[in-house]
């Protein structure tokens, strides 16, 4: 190979690594997932079990771009679970997006701190899906099988994406979030497409049908065209009153909407500010 | 029969009414003629009367059974429908008026003159043509008119004083909201108007043939253009005589009246939430029908072997007649408004969502 030859190889492999970083730099460092997700201080799991976890943890955190962190404890510091995650979360360098899913034997309960684009991504009703997931296997002392079900569950709804119509605009920052759309445009689109089409063929089919009417010929004729009005002579009108009738309907009053200051119907979030001062979602249950 | 045409003083030749001038003129020597003028220097070539030669039975009976007739001009025998009151001759193209088909209980009382030419006809339905959106392109041009003739079409126009009357219930309703009920409150009414009316110039054509709903579209007539009839106003135009009397076109007036005075009625109930017409009734009191004759434009264009008729009114340039539809210029409108349609709401979606 000639001088030149290997310089523009050089050049060429230069560029692509200046591309690669660029690539990673805009994107956001969500790209590289933190090192550790399991943080088993209760010691629930066995060597296998903390392994494998670890791995998936890996895995779903680098498909979903935010980091997803179990950890367990046996000593709250007499701290609420809440509390617990958030700072646990914000005080250990995770990604702003991300959820932490905690296993509070202290308090026996289980706790889901979500932050960033995934305040979103779990709404309140999600959130409580999550821990019905791993309820079941908590109740029963399967930790390791509560964990993989609360991941499966987790990975199916960042499947699934945003719950439409929540948050349009929210998402601030680029993100690596593939379904979660930040145009506001786009995602109505996305949504409401088949109405528009519904929508536009019969406002065509309409302005068509006034088209092919005004094909032929219409009458200009109106009752007055041949009635000479000089000569009318309305001699009788009565207008008699016959008879009222009244009704009354009860009015029913709605329950008011259940619990907690969103007051929305389906999908939302709650979200409250951590002791650091950053906005978390979240949800717990006791086992 | 006796055949009239109408000749030019000047030069002999056959005079027609000319409907830009509103006189007669002579294509020939191109002198112009008022109505009196015509009267008092025309001659009426008549005819020798074949029909009557051939049959002395027939040959006086003028109430339309004879379907023959000899040009004035040129003497060629030419048949006719037997309605026709004035016409052409084929062979000479010389005007012919029937005068037998236009006198006695078949003498119009009057007639409202062409006001439009045929030059001016063809315009005034081209633009026409030209504002609607579907029609296809090659049907502007003009170049498809097949036809054009002028046509003085029977009418019988009825002069009527009614009385009429309607029964309605009416409603008011009220509603409010106190404490945990909502109120509604009806309040019902018995209405009645009764007024005696007049209704001047209803059409109805008395031609067989002539479509009613066609006829019907082209109103309304402008009646101050009504003149005192005169033969020599046909000269140049085709002519019917009407083959339904007043009698027969009546139920269509009837109907048309009733209508009429329902609505007129209707319109002096105010006040009312709703208003549903229970019981209505109507009485003739006088009853007149006229004879006329009114001008039509019948015009007939080819396009892709179908024929097209259309008609128009020849004192207003009011058309008839349906269009025919271009697929693709259809298929074009629909989608473009479709897509345009789509665009706008998705944008709105965007900025509501």
């Amino acid at each position: 190979m000639t001088k030149a030859v290997l310089q523009k190889r050089w050049i060429c492999l230069f560029f692509l690594s200046l591309m690669f970083c660029l690539t990673v730099c805009i994107s956001g460092t969500d790209v590289l997932a933190a090192d550790q997700l399991l943080f088993d201080e209760a010691g629930l799991f066995s060597d296998t079990q903390r392994a494998d976890l670890e791995e998936q943890l890996q895995a779903l955190s680098e498909k979903m771009g935010m980091d997803t962190v179990v950890l367990t404890i046996d000593d709250d510091l007499g701290k609420t679970s809440q509390d617990y995650a958030d700072d646990f979360y914000d005080n250990n360098g995770f990604s702003a997006s991300g959820f932490l899913f905690l296993l509070n034997m202290d308090y026996r309960e289980i706790y889901i701190s979500t932050a960033g684009d995934a305040i979103a991504l779990y709404t309140d009703e999600r959130i409580e899906s999550l821990l019905d997931a791993a309820y079941e296997y908590m109740t029963e002392g399967d930790y390791a099988d509560a964990v993989s079900a609360f991941l499966e569950r987790a990975e199916f709804y960042y499947d699934q994406g945003l719950v439409p119509d929540d948050f349009p605009g929210e998402a601030e920052h680029p993100g690596t979030y593939p379904s979660e759309q930040s145009n506001p445009f786009i995602s109505a689109f996305q949504s409401n497409w088949p109405l528009y089409l519904g929508i536009s063929l019969i406002g065509a089919g309409i302005a068509i049908l006034i088209m092919l009417s005004r094909n032929r010929g219409v009458s200009a004729v109106t009752p007055s065209t041949y009635h000479d009005a000089q000569d009318f002579d309305l001699f009788m009108h009565t207008d008699r009153f016959l008879h009222t009738t009244t009704t009354r309907t009860r009015i029913s009053h709605d329950p008011p909407a259940g619990g907690g200051s969103s007051g929305r119907s389906s999908g939302g979030s709650r979200t409250h500010t951590s002791s650091s001062g950053t906005r978390h979602g979240g949800g717990g249950r006791r086992f | 029969m006796a055949t009239v045409t109408y000749k030019c003083p000047n030069c002999g030749a056959p005079l027609e009414f000319n409907a830009e001038s509103q006189n007669w003129t002579c294509d020939f020597c191109d002198s112009e003629f008022t109505a009196a003028a015509l009267e008092a220097h025309t001659e009426q070539a008549s005819s020798f009367d074949y029909a009557a030669a051939d049959d002395p039975q027939t040959g006086s009976d003028f109430s339309g059974e004879i379907l023959e007739y000899a040009c004035p001009n040129c003497g060629a025998r030419i048949l006719t429908d037997k309605n026709t009151s004035a016409t052409f001759c084929l062979f000479c193209h010389s005007p012919a008026i029937l005068s037998e088909r236009l006198t006695g209980e078949f003498r119009p009382s009057a007639v409202i003159p062409f006001q439009m030419d045929k030059q001016a006809a063809t315009t005034a339905f081209l633009n026409w043509c030209k504002r609607k959106p579907l029609v296809p392109k090659d049907f502007k041009s003009g170049d498809q008119l097949q036809k054009i003739s002028g046509l003085y079409v029977p009418f019988w126009l009825f002069h009527c004083r009614v009385t009429g009357s309607i029964h309605a219930r009416a409603q008011n309703i009220r509603s409010w909201t106190s404490g945990d009920y909502r109120y509604t409150e009806t309040s019902h009414y018995a209405v009645s108007r009764r007024a005696h009316m007049e209704f001047n110039g209803i059409p109805a054509d008395g031609s067989q043939k002539m479509d009613d709903s066609l006829m019907q579209t082209l109103e309304p007539y402008d009646y101050s253009g009504l003149q005192k009839f005169d033969m020599g106003y046909l000269s140049g135009y085709f002519s019917e005589k009407y083959d339904l009397n007043n009698q027969d076109v009546f139920p269509n007036i009837s109907d048309r009246l009733s209508q009429y005075t329902e609505s007129i009625l209707r319109g002096t109930i105010h006040g009312y939430g709703s208003v549903t017409v229970v019981d209505r009734d109507l009485q003739y009191n006088q009853v007149h029908a006229d004879y006329a004759l009114l001008p039509v434009w019948m015009l007939t264009y080819q396009r892709k072997g179908k024929s097209y008729m259309f008609a128009m009114n020849g004192q207003t340039g009011k058309v008839a007649g349906r269009l025919p539809v271009s697929f693709a210029r259809a298929a074009g409108w629909f989608l473009g408004i479709a897509a345009g349609l789509f665009a706008l709401c998705s944008l709105i979606g965007g900025i509501i969502g």
